[in-house]
């Protein structure tokens, strides 16, 4: 959620500063260049919401920059992401007045590009489009800021999102080394340590969204900012229009960002089978709107240069051809970090991460050369110049800075303390900030195969927590309301699928599927047959080219049978072939005739059913017909991350007064999985369970 | 764009053709801002000056790629990615001409290897371990006679960025970001990179070129279509090499990166005065080098191939289009995104959403460059179930639907929107911009064709495009390949 803004690879451009290079070659350089700042024109619309225009005739383009006052940092112990489902959500679901696909449609018609962003104390819109489309842009910004529809299918796409971040949080050493340092760097914060669940992501309902968009968009704090081809005078009435009749509150207090003590440890991010290891050596780094900012940022590149003079004077991890790369990771309001860490031989991971920590503890700001600083100084400036090198990125940042209570001109005025920093200023904020003390280090990697045990150089070493707690099962609402909203549009949906007399009249049931599967290889052929006798017996057999597998549950046990061969049911598979059984559409209808079923409304036409065995489904209903549209459910399969799984029906069939869906198309994790056409399908054809049990 | 996508192929969307215009509204200060000109010995340069950062990027497109390599040294223009980066022969050499003749010795004791180990390829010999120890020699002392570090040293000491360099089927890329101050130190260092390169690296990059790795698929497409073009010296690659020297990368140099085949062009802080004058100073000496050679561009077409084993049943339907610069280049740019843009993407809901016939589909707007003509090719991967003649008609169908009747203006709208947005996006940094201009500059001859094509995009009407379709979307046009999985049982 932070901003990447700076990154120094090893020390590739650290020696910018030594002309003699150049001079050698006979030519002559003069002092460095500042990145200017544009003109800026700031007003405030009558309602105290500010706006920053600064035309920019080059190009017939606009960038544009809403900063809304609410950050992660608003976000509930129980609910981390809500701001970013929230943000997501509100951009993706459309508007009350149009679609969600209507949207896609404008802004695709317009060439026009939307992102979103959540940090510690304040979310970004960041839009573009060409200048002759800025009009409806705008009013469709208004529109999305003002009225979002908030769908539900918006909601649960941006909360597949998160999931799948979470459960891919510590997939590789690389990502799980950056994951652990940045925990251990925010050890200390009460709100910045915390860590995202999937019970997090689910417990969010769209309420919890409006509530936070009302947050989010009701303060005056809100600023606007634009930057590119355009006549600033309508625009800005154009503005007022469309936003200055808001009705806003006060501007709320300021987020303060924690103190960012880190953990002063070496963490062992243990991961079986890893192949190889990161090894990771961090601090934190202040706000950027921290007086001593710009004096860290010259001690970002002394001490990179420092690390890297150290790790290849260092004969003993010579072989390892480390390739350390530094990042810093800071935010306008929250504490970032400075990372500095490379890939590495497992085998070598604790001698890395040793001579990684002693080079820290060696940096000394007193020790630095006039030369070095002057090195530092430009090399600081040549990045600022290349990350900001164009007048929108210079406006934006300053938009940022602005809406975090500095002045329009923070920008100018970093370039010129950067220029004029003295060593002494520099050595006091080295010794305020205690750049060698307040260190965490992570070694990622299968501990197994580290031929030295791992010593932390002076610090504990300490084994990092790589659990992600699994997904507890959904809990449907029991309010008395949702229940009994439940029993209503669960009887509409009884009543579409044919009555709830011919749904009990069904002793057993089987169908038949034909068509694709798609897997990574490709797609294959595949059919199926799926039969069920009450109370619940189970059983499918599949049919692919070269390949037939028979799956047997009894409502309690069962067996799979693949090429003559049956083995008793692995609990996954069991959990599955259960699931299969529990999602039978003409069962689901009758859920309120089963003990061990609950039954709640969520809204939008959408059931929430909860059965045996933490197994649980939502049932999408059109709101006129009450048929089944989709359902949705989790694979929760190995690893982490439970597999998000949709149903999606359609060419409805009427079988013996029973209504049966022709198609059904299955998705995991929004990406197509299969495609099946019922080529058959029976109600009380008379099969028994001894006819289900027989083995091929 | 997927299916036949390879990353061999690099294909830039952005194709700009000379047409003539007026500079659209909103246009104006880009068309009075972008200066060009070129030097008494042809090399083109453009200028687009923005004071917002002190830093600028440099690219030079050189209009030679991997089909101007010889017969025979497949790779050899590849290897100008890394070349590039050991600079001229005069930075680190202890004495240039002791190291010519030092690289001499080495190449002498290469030969003499390669000829012991082509006469006992298995065996041990004493010949062969005489010549492997004589290069061992040549090889150290050759090492001692340069700094290998100092040309890197002396960019990085500098603040220049590492370069980007790219080298696809018919051009060669190569991009720099750095201070703005240092564009002299550019000039100086480039321009004798072109007249005495360095290539200490020769042999490195040489043994550790890897085999070249195009879709069997695309190499099969080139084969037939471009069987005697340059494109068509892709497929045949790799057949008959022979081992390379240094002199050949220095041959190629000399033919290929001459002023005349190659543009440059600087964006951001910089005065076009200042640029010019440091250009005529420093590549004015850049020899002219001959104009390419007209070409006869004898492509086969109206074909219908049946090809077996490959590794997924695919289906290609390749329609021939116009070089990088001819008017209707930007037909079939907006074309691809009519096809295959968000958010409709058409094709892939025709063929995979509503008549599930296809698994997947692909699409690339020029294949394999876009100096001379070339393919828009559409691709699809039937579902198992599915028969590819009924792939077929159903492909033929959704392009003869762009002939039959004029398309939507919204669609049109989406399509030309898109594109305008995207190049309106690369002009907004000096990096993008500065790759943009310099190969418009370098297949167009102007820069400003950009404004012209951002004119055009706005112009254009579905009458037009429906009128240019007919044109191209027809079978006399049109190459139908089908590769099949397995061999068909007789």
């Amino acid at each position: 959620v932070s901003r990447l803004v700076l990154i120094l690879l090893g020390c590739a451009a650290a020696m910018w500063a030594q002309a003699p290079a150049a001079d050698r070659l006979g030519l002559k350089f003069g002092a460095p260049a500042t990145v200017p700042m544009p003109p800026v024109a700031a007003h405030q619309l009558s309602n105290g919401i500010r706006v920053l225009l600064s035309e920019n005739g080059l190009l017939p383009f606009i960038n544009g920059i809403v900063i809304l006052p609410s950050g992660t940092v608003e976000d509930p112990d129980d609910q981390i992401g809500l701001g970013e489902v929230t943000l997501r959500s509100l951009l993706t679901g459309g508007t009350r007045k149009r679609s969600a696909e209507q949207v896609r449609q404008d802004l695709g018609r317009w060439g026009a590009k939307v992102e979103q962003s959540v940090h510690h104390a304040h979310s970004e819109i960041r839009f573009s489009c060409p200048s002759e489309y800025l009009e409806p842009m705008l009013d469709l910004l208004e529109e999305l800021l003002r009225e979002p529809g908030f769908p539900v299918e918006a909601m649960e796409q941006a909360q597949a999102l998160l999931r799948m971040q979470i459960g891919t949080l510590y997939q590789n050493p690389e990502s799980a080394s950056f994951a652990v340092l940045q925990a251990a760097l925010r050890a200390q914060g009460r709100v910045s340590r915390r860590r995202m669940e999937f019970a997090h992501v689910d417990s969010i309902q769209r309420e919890h969204l409006q509530a936070r968009h009302a947050r989010m968009t009701g303060s005056r704090a809100m600023l606007l900012a634009l930057h590119g081809g355009f006549a600033a005078a309508p625009v800005r009435e154009g503005l007022e229009k469309r936003f200055g009749s808001w009705k806003t509150t006060p501007e709320v207090e300021r987020v303060r960002p924690e103190s960012g003590e880190p953990l002063k440890a070496l963490l062992l991010a243990n991961l079986p089978q890893a192949g190889m290891a990161y090894v990771r050596l961090g601090m934190p780094a202040p706000p950027m709107t921290h007086p001593d900012y710009p004096a860290f940022l010259l001690l970002t590149s002394l001490w990179s240069q420092h690390m890297n003079r150290c790790l290849k004077a260092d004969a003993s991890i010579a072989p390892e051809n480390l390739a350390p790369q530094t990042v810093l990771n800071v935010d306008a309001a929250g504490y970032g970090s400075l990372h500095i860490g490379g890939a590495v031989r497992d085998v070598a991971a604790p001698r890395v991460a040793q001579s990684l920590i002693s080079a820290a503890r060696t940096f000394s700001a007193a020790a630095v050369t006039e030369e070095q600083l002057d090195s530092a100084r430009r090399l600081v400036l040549l990045d600022l110049a290349n990350t900001l090198n164009r007048s929108d990125k210079v406006v934006q940042e300053a938009a940022r800075l602005h809406f975090h209570g500095l002045a329009m001109n923070a920008l100018p005025e970093r370039n010129r303390q950067l220029m004029g920093l003295s060593k002494a200023a520099l050595v006091e904020t080295a010794r305020k900030l205690q750049i060698s003390e307040r260190i965490s280090a992570v070694v990622a990697a299968d501990e197994r195969s580290f031929l030295d045990s791992l010593d932390g150089a002076g610090l504990p070493v300490e084994h990092a927590d790589l659990s992600i707690p699994p997904p507890p099962p959904l809990e449907p609402k029991t309010d008395a309301v949702s229940l009994a909203e439940g029993g209503k549009w669960l009887a509409k949906m009884k009543q579409a699928l044919g009555g709830e007399q011919r749904l009990a009249s069904i002793r057993d049931f089987s169908h038949r599927l034909a068509g694709i599967r798609y897997l990574p290889s490709g797609a294959e052929k595949l059919s199926y047959l799926d039969r069920w006798v009450e109370p619940n017996t189970f059983r499918q057999d599949q049919q692919a080219p070269g390949r037939e597998v028979s799956v047997f549950y009894n409502g309690k046990v069962g067996w799979v049978a693949i090429r003559g061969r049956s083995l008793p049911l692995a609990p996954a598979l069991l959990e599955q072939i259960r699931g299969e059984a529990f999602r039978l559409l003409f069962r689901l209808a009758l859920s309120d005739k089963l003990a061990d079923h609950t039954v709640s409304y969520i809204g939008s036409g959408i059931l929430h059913i909860a059965g045996p065995e933490d197994n649980w489904v939502r049932v999408y209903l059109d709101e006129e017909s009450g048929l089944p549209t989709r359902i949705a459910y989790r694979w929760v399969r190995s690893g982490p991350a439970p597999v998000p799984v949709e149903e999606t029906y359609s060419d409805w069939k009427v079988v013996d007064g029973l209504r049966v869906p022709g198609r059904v198309i299955t998705r995991q994790n929004s990406v197509l999985f299969s495609d099946f056409e019922v080529v058959e399908a029976r109600l009380n054809s008379g099969i028994g369970k001894a006819e289900l049990e027989k083995r091929p | 764009v997927t299916g036949f996508a390879s990353a061999v192929f690099r294909i830039a969307l952005i194709v700009i053709p000379a047409l003539p215009g007026v500079t659209a509204a909103g246009l104006d200060q880009l068309g009075a801002r972008l200066s060009e000109f070129h030097l008494n010995n042809g090399l083109r340069l453009a200028v687009l000056p923005r004071h917002d950062s002190p830093v600028v990027s440099v690219t030079l497109f050189v209009n030679s790629g991997m089909a101007d390599e010889p017969a025979g040294k497949t790779g050899l223009a590849t290897m100008f990615e890394r070349l590039i980066v050991s600079g001229p022969a005069s930075i680190g050499s202890n004495s240039v001409e002791a190291e010519q003749a030092a690289r001499r010795a080495v190449e002498t004791a290469i030969e003499r290897l390669e000829q012991e180990s082509a006469k006992s390829p298995d065996g041990f010999s004493l010949a062969r371990q005489s010549a492997e120890t004589d290069l061992r020699f040549a090889t150290a002392r050759l090492a001692g006679m340069a700094d290998p570090q100092a040309f890197a040293g002396i960019m990085k000491s500098n603040g220049f960025n590492q370069v980007r360099a790219s080298v696809d089927a018919d051009s060669s890329r190569f991009q720099w970001s750095f201070p703005a101050d240092r564009f002299e130190l550019w000039c100086k260092l480039y321009s004798e990179w072109l007249l005495k390169p360095a290539f200490r690296d020769f042999y490195a990059i040489r043994d550790s070129l890897g085999k070249r790795s195009i879709d069997p698929m695309i190499l099969k497409m080139l084969e037939t279509v471009f069987a005697k073009h340059p494109y068509g010296r892709l497929a045949s690659a790799s057949s008959g090499d022979k081992p390379m020297r240094a002199g050949d990368a220095e041959a190629f140099l000399r033919t290929q990166y001459t002023a005349s085949n190659m543009a440059v062009a600087v964006a951001g802080d910089i005065q076009p005065a200042q640029v010019r004058r440091l250009a005529e100073q420093y590549f004015g000496k850049v020899p002219a080098g001959q104009p390419a050679a007209s070409l006869a561009e004898e492509v086969a077409l109206g074909s219908e191939l049946r090809i077996q084993g490959f590794p997924q049943n695919t289906l290609a339907i390749g329609y021939l289009r116009p070089a990088q610069g001819h008017p209707d280049s930007l037909f079939f740019d907006v074309l691809a995104l009519v096809c295959n843009g968000e958010p409709e993407r058409a094709f892939h809901e025709a063929l995979v959403v509503k008549s599930r016939l296809a698994q997947s589909v692909g699409m690339q707007a020029s294949l394999p460059g876009q100096r001379w003509k070339s393919l828009f090719v559409m691709t699809a991967k039937p579902l198992p179930t599915v028969e590819t003649p009924e792939l077929e008609k159903a492909m033929l169908e959704f392009t003869g639907g762009l002939l039959a009747r004029p398309l939507e203006p919204a669609r049109l709208q989406t399509a030309a929107s898109q594109l305008r947005a995207s190049i309106l996006g690369e002009l907004q940094s000096n990096d993008s911009a500065s790759a943009l201009l310099a190969a418009v500059l370098a297949r167009h001859g102007s820069a400003s064709g950009v404004i012209q094509y951002l004119d055009g995009l706005q112009a254009i009407t579905p009458a037009e495009f429906q009128k240019t379709a007919s044109r191209y979307l027809i079978p006399g046009n049109r190459v139908v390949l089908e590769f099949r999985k397995e061999a068909e049982p007789q």
